[in-house]
């Protein structure tokens, strides 16, 4: 059983809050709770903040604007992720610090669990979930077709884990102005719609995994990235718009798997194969590659 | 308890405990004593004063995974020499962000430097959002610092401007998006990465200097700027490199995509390699190319 916090800002409830009810015997403990270093339960502005928990997950069950007032750092091989939100509508400002795993190597540990729809994570570091095999997420999203799940991550740094940045079919998955370096599996994999813009995606390995590359979309968008990976920069498997993506030192640059796909604008800089594999329903325009063996070309 | 007592136990407080942490747990840095100001633990950061130092680096940060938070103020330097540096990274995912850092004009000064430390066993990954870097010898800085590890930095939403010799200067990976580079002698000095929806203005003060210089000479030394406004350079972008004969298979290439050049003494200085592919560009010297 984790912890759950689901409170509501009592500041609300009292707009005008008097001396007496500032010196109470409660506040005076928070007060001095404060002095000490340890985490508080509100800030002034009502948020929400998230200390080191005794016990993990961190559940979140309640909508709501919550905000880490420390790094979280869990004991290896925590059967369970560190913070779980179930709750929908919810806002997690990770405030600079770092959400990271120490040892894992069991299992496939979760950084953050997003099973609550209309979420927003951002500013923040995630590192270390990675179990066996190298399985594990620093984020993972977790919707089903019954219970499709949004989700958006911004200014989020996800190293050192399984996946980066995980989503299940059923969710869409929105990943923007954010890294992901040196994941085992991919950097960004959404299983259902994902839409990746303006990341830094590299270092990630590939392992001939389903649902692996750098980024790895099965429909949406892939604007604006720079991805340098070991074996496929992005991988495609549904109908997706992968455009103005600076790929480099990959085995192959776009790697088709099904589907239809728009590709444009895309630069591919000493790729070892192909700089997009041949696949069928494809529409190429103005990329720019042939840093392999071969002639520079516009395709 | 009367107002009195609260101010008094107020005050106490703050007496014993000055600016250590804000209510949401991040660590404030205020007026510091001894320099620099050392960040050797993961977290997050933030100024509470502008600070500035007297020929001397103002912060290191030794640790990963930080962010430091410049909270609208200023780092600054008096009477700099030498090599002061306004921040030194040396950990890995580390951020910098929404502030200033000004007037290291010593002859190796720097706004800025990412740069692996002693201990640092991996690559190293960083970013500079919403920054103000201006006015410093070289706004900011990755220089190759490992033969096997390796730098990569976002630049992102920043103004770059007015240091007197490399707005920024990358032997490693780098990718700036949505900032402003003005009036550097040499806006960007680069070896790879890509370069999108930035301008650049009034940078050099005579060709070759300019908005971008591109180093770049194997296979990992290309170059995609695209979406960028060059205006008043001396020389927009630079190319020339001899990277073919070493490296015949897999020279670099510079893609230049939908780039806007107006009123520079040139646009693009381009030699035999690298290749340079690309389209959709438009100058004011009635090309497009």
């Amino acid at each position: 059983m984790g912890f759950t916090a689901g409170g509501r800002s009592r500041r609300a409830q009292h707009p005008a809050p008097q001396w007496e009810d500032i010196m109470s015997k409660r506040n005076l403990g928070l007060i001095f709770c404060m002095l000490a270093g340890a985490p508080a339960a509100l800030a002034d502005d009502g948020t929400i903040l998230i200390g080191q928990p005794v016990q993990f997950p961190y559940v979140i069950s309640q909508p709501g604007s919550y905000r880490l007032s420390s790094n979280l750092t869990v004991a290896a091989n925590a059967p369970v992720g560190a913070i779980d939100i179930a709750a929908s509508s919810v806002t997690l400002d990770m405030n600079g610090f770092t959400i990271s795993c120490a040892g894992c190597s069991a299992g496939a540990p979760i950084g953050i669990l997003v099973t609550g729809t209309d979420v927003l994570i951002r500013n923040g570091q995630i590192t270390g979930f990675q179990g066996m095999q190298g399985l594990g997420a620093g984020v993972s999203i977790q919707g089903t077709n019954a219970h499709p799940v949004e989700a958006t991550m911004s200014h989020v740094s996800a190293n050192n884990n399984g996946f980066g940045f995980y989503s299940t079919p059923g969710s869409t998955m929105t990943v923007m102005d954010s890294a992901a370096s040196d994941d085992y599996i991919a950097g960004v994999a959404a299983q259902g719609q994902g839409i990746i813009l303006r990341c830094n995606i590299i270092r990630n390995v590939y392992l001939s995994t389903p649902g692996a590359g750098g980024i790895y979309v099965k429909d949406g968008v892939v604007s604006d990235n720079l991805l340098s990976n070991v074996d496929a920069g992005i991988v495609v498997a549904g109908n997706a718009r992968v455009v103005n993506n600076m790929i480099l030192g990959s085995d192959d640059g776009i790697r088709n798997q099904s589907g239809q796909w728009a590709y444009g604008f895309n630069f591919f800089g000493a790729i070892g194969f192909d700089d997009v594999t041949p696949g069928l329903g494809l529409s190429l325009n103005n990329n720019i590659g042939g840093t392999g063996i071969g002639p520079v070309r516009v395709f | 308890m009367s107002k009195q007592k609260v101010s008094l136990l107020s005050c106490f407080a703050c007496a014993i405990l000055p600016s250590l942490w804000a209510e949401d747990g991040t660590t404030l840095i205020g007026n510091v004593g001894v320099l620099p100001y050392l960040i050797t633990q993961p977290g997050s950061y933030r100024l509470s004063a502008n600070m500035t130092v007297a020929n001397s680096t103002a912060i290191q940060v030794t640790a990963s995974n930080v962010t430091l938070d410049l909270n609208g103020f200023t780092i600054s330097c008096s009477a700099c020499s030498g090599s002061t540096i306004g921040i030194v990274v040396n950990g890995t995912g580390v951020t910098v962000r929404n502030g200033r850092v000004t007037g290291f004009t010593g002859p190796e000064g720097a706004g800025i430097i990412f740069r692996g430390g002693a201990t640092t066993t991996s690559d190293i990954q960083g970013a500079l959002d919403h920054m103000i870097v201006t006015k410093n010898t070289s706004g900011v800085l990755v220089p190759s610092w490992s033969a096997s590890l390796h730098s990569t930095v976002e630049v992102l939403d920043s103004t770059i401007s007015d240091n007197t010799h490399y707005g920024i200067v990358s032997a490693d990976l780098i990718m700036v998006m949505r900032s402003l580079i003005s009036n550097n002698r040499c806006g960007i000095g680069m070896y790879a990465g890509m370069v999108v929806g930035s301008i650049f203005v009034g940078n050099g003060m005579q060709p070759p200097e300019g908005g971008i210089y591109l180093t770049g000479v194997d296979a990992y030394g290309n170059t995609y700027l695209r979406d960028n406004q060059f205006s008043g350079n001396a020389t927009a972008v630079y190319a020339s490199a001899n990277g073919l004969a070493t490296y015949p298979h897999h020279p670099m290439i510079v893609g230049l995509t939908a780039n806007t050049f107006t009123n520079n003494l040139q646009d693009l200085v381009q030699g035999a390699y690298p290749p340079i592919s690309g389209g959709n560009n438009v100058s004011s010297k009635g090309k497009v190319f």
